[in-house]
């Protein structure tokens, strides 16, 4: 029999309002603002413009407070905002290499020109609770020498390119597929793949690149360059005939360096990954060029036996917002559904009980 | 391009972009749930004219068109102020072949050929190409009876239309497949979605 | 700046020289922040002008290329908001800005139109001008701080003498 289930509404606001009293906690405390998300949890507000896939500070912060500091929350509110704005343009492809450097490092050449920039980082560091931090203090940033000035830093992987020992990457003029627009098809193009990892759910990619490491895949990788950065982004509005900069975004980017034992047709050389990502985001950019060297895996004639090479199963999976909406759907009523499953149940046990009797 | 003539060409468009371009969203929706009834724009809500192009096929296009949606353009709406004002405010790309628009803006001179417009596929039929028909006025032609979804018994509709126009449509009708009419004259629209049936054959 | 450009006759012919140099106001005017307008913007609203395009917030699609210098993929939106006025004179003046500030995105644009007009040079000198600076020296700040974070490898000397 079908039950229409109906009501809760009042239950409903008022649980509503208990999270928005849990998300202001004590109110003995001073409530936290939008502006202190954004200047003191950038590497949260980071996360959440690139799997949101908006850049916008002010909203990933604005949305890190309404969801209470859940990211995957967050990263939903900032995805359903988005829908709502048009899309004016896309943009010139951003220049990497034209990168407002804060941090640059190459796991492959110790002296790389322009060298090895640490910038602000977590490495190094020993892990230990800083508990100075329990107390409100001054933070003097780095000894800085005045007029100090980074020396021009060339992508480390072009050096390798320049001696033919990578693959170049090409530009054959192609438009880039987007995902947003047409739906998902296998096999799915590198652009669609790359689009679809830039927006995919960091702890995802993270045990799949991990994966690839340990075995999983062949795989043996080095961090070729990790570049972080502020970049300008430029549009060429038909209007106005001829680009023009419109601000600059900070990103981060990886370029993993694999082997390649070469095939009949083309010799030993090694093969890339790449990694790009919104604000400071390394251990993404890091897991995402790691799984975008997996999944090249029938580019370069590989047996094909593991996840993090399997296309299908790696981009119908890495969206945190379908994985957490199908997740959650099972929190709604299927009271009838059940029904019937236990009636069957009952169906199938009933023949064994009597049969014992 | 001709960049500094272009500035000339353009012109204002909403008085109020988001809020107009909504009422207009809603006055399409209407006419498409209700085939045949006469919906309205209020001037007030409407763009400033632009040559050529009657305020609710100018609104509609505002509504309607943005960076995703090729348009073709018939050629006497194919003027340099309508180009450039379009491109401008709704960013459509302007296609020269029909099979790749999304809209088409067409004019009662255009109505006995309809081929080549994208009728969509039994996967996606929503993909076919919607025809923005400008016409001098929506009534004054021969009485007919629309019949279909949205449509309680039936409508009697005199949108001025020769015959070609309801066999060109018939023929490019294969459900779900088929094209999605709005009819626009000054203010106002009729829309004519590809599930309503209208009895053309015969009488007067 | 050196010589100020002037803006082509109306017509489809282009000037090179000229678009560099709005091509640079303009991208100066896109790296401002809100208060950096605050002083000037009673002059820049000081002239009749109309909307052509009232300050509208969207997004742009932001490319990247694959191993930085290969095919374009996109990588997410970003938000914009644009404006284009049209003074009485008919210069029109164009704003496309990373971020969500309309007040920003009109002041900007009014700024695109004066500076195409006679007043060019004052508005280089009192606006652009200082604005470019600042831009430079916050860039060099930040040059400096990582700067400060580049690593000297020391070479361990082996045994022999």
């Amino acid at each position: 029999m079908y039950v229409a289930v109906k009501g809760g509404e009042r239950a409903i606001d008022n649980a509503h309002r208990l999270l928005a009293k849990k998300r202001r906690g004590d109110t003995a405390v001073a409530e936290l603002g939008v502006e202190q998300i954004r200047q003191q949890l950038p590497l949260a507000v980071a996360r959440v413009m690139s799997e949101g896939s908006l850049y916008d500070e002010q909203l990933a912060a604005l949305a890190i407070k309404q969801a209470a500091g859940d990211l995957v929350e967050a990263i939903f509110l900032l995805r359903a905002y988005r829908t709502t704005l048009p899309r004016f343009c896309a943009s010139l492809p951003i220049d990497t290499s034209r990168m407002l450097l804060s941090r640059r490092l190459s796991a492959t050449f110790k002296d790389v020109p322009g060298g090895q920039l640490l910038g602000p980082t977590f490495d190094y560091t020993h892990r230990l609770l800083d508990f100075s931090l329990l107390a409100e203090g001054d933070y003097p940033g780095p000894d800085v020498h005045g007029h100090a000035q980074l020396e021009p830093c060339p992508h480390v992987l072009g050096l390798l390119a320049k001696e033919g020992l990578i693959k170049e990457e090409t530009d054959l003029g192609e438009a880039a597929d987007d995902i947003t627009r047409t739906p998902l098809e296998y096999p799915a193009s590198r652009a669609q793949r790359l689009q679809a990892l830039a927006r995919g759910d960091e702890g995802f990619l993270l045990a799949l690149g991990y994966s690839s490491q340990r075995g999983y895949g062949r795989n043996h990788p080095f961090a070729g360059e990790i570049r972080i950065g502020e970049v300008d982004v430029w549009l060429e509005p038909e209007e106005l005939g001829f680009p023009i900069a419109i601000g600059a975004i900070e990103i981060t980017e990886c370029e993993m360096v694999n082997q390649f034992v070469g095939s009949t047709a083309e010799p030993a050389q090694f093969t890339r990954g790449y990694g790009l990502a919104f604000g400071h985001a390394e251990r993404k950019a890091m897991a995402m060029a790691l799984v975008d060297r997996s999944l090249r895996a029938e580019e370069y004639g590989e047996e094909i036996q593991s996840p993090a090479q399997q296309q299908e199963f790696v981009l119908a999976h890495c969206d945190n917002v379908e994985a957490a909406g199908f997740v959650s759907h099972l929190k709604l009523p299927h009271y009838v559904d059940f029904q019937s499953e236990l009636e069957l149940i009952r169906k199938l046990r009933k023949p064994s009980t009597e049969q014992a009797q | 391009m001709a960049a500094p003539l272009l500035h000339t060409l353009l012109q204002p468009a909403f008085p109020d972009p988001v809020l107009d371009a909504q009422r207009s969203f809603r006055a399409a929706l209407k006419a498409l749930a209700e085939p045949g009834v006469v919906q309205g724009l209020r001037p007030a809500h409407a763009p400033s004219p632009l040559a050529g192009l009657a305020e609710a096929s100018h609104a509609l296009c505002l509504a309607l068109l943005d960076i995703d949606t090729p348009l073709w353009l018939a050629p006497a709406f194919d003027t340099q102020a309508i180009r450039a004002n379009l491109a401008f405010h709704c960013g459509c790309p302007i296609v020269s072949a029909r099979q790749n628009a999304r809209f088409a803006l067409l004019d009662s001179s255009q109505l006995h050929d309809l081929s080549g417009f994208d009728l969509g596929n039994d996967r996606y039929p929503d993909q076919s190409c919607t025809l923005l028909v400008q016409l001098p006025s929506l009534e004054g032609g021969r009485r007919l009876a629309w019949r279909g979804p949205g449509i309680q018994r039936e409508h009697l509709v005199a949108v001025p239309l020769a015959e070609h126009f309801w066999q060109e449509r018939e023929s490019r009708n294969d459900f779900p497949r088929g094209l999605d009419v709005f009819f626009l004259a000054g203010h106002h629209l009729i829309g004519l979605p590809r599930s309503t049936q209208v009895a053309f054959h015969g009488g007067a | 700046m050196t010589a100020t450009p002037v803006p082509p006759a109306a017509g489809p012919v282009r000037n090179p020289e000229y678009d560099r140099a709005r091509q640079h106001w303009i991208g100066v005017l896109a790296r401002a922040h809100r208060d950096d307008f605050d002083c000037h913007e009673a002059a820049l609203r000081d002239t009749d002008y109309q909307l052509i395009r009232a300050p509208e917030i969207g997004m742009a699609l932001v490319r990247g290329r694959m191993g930085g210098n290969g095919a374009p993929f996109n990588v997410g939106e970003m938000s914009v908001t644009r404006c284009v006025v049209r003074l009485a004179d008919g210069r029109t003046g164009y704003s496309y800005l990373a971020g969500r500030d309309k007040a920003r995105a009109e002041l900007a644009a009014l700024a695109d139109a004066h500076l195409q007009g006679a007043q060019q040079a004052r508005w280089m000198s009192e606006l652009i001008e200082p604005l470019a600076q600042a831009q430079a020296d916050r860039r060099a700040r930040q040059e400096a701080e990582t700067a400060a974070t580049k690593v000297e490898f020391f070479t361990l000397v082996r045994g022999e003498h």
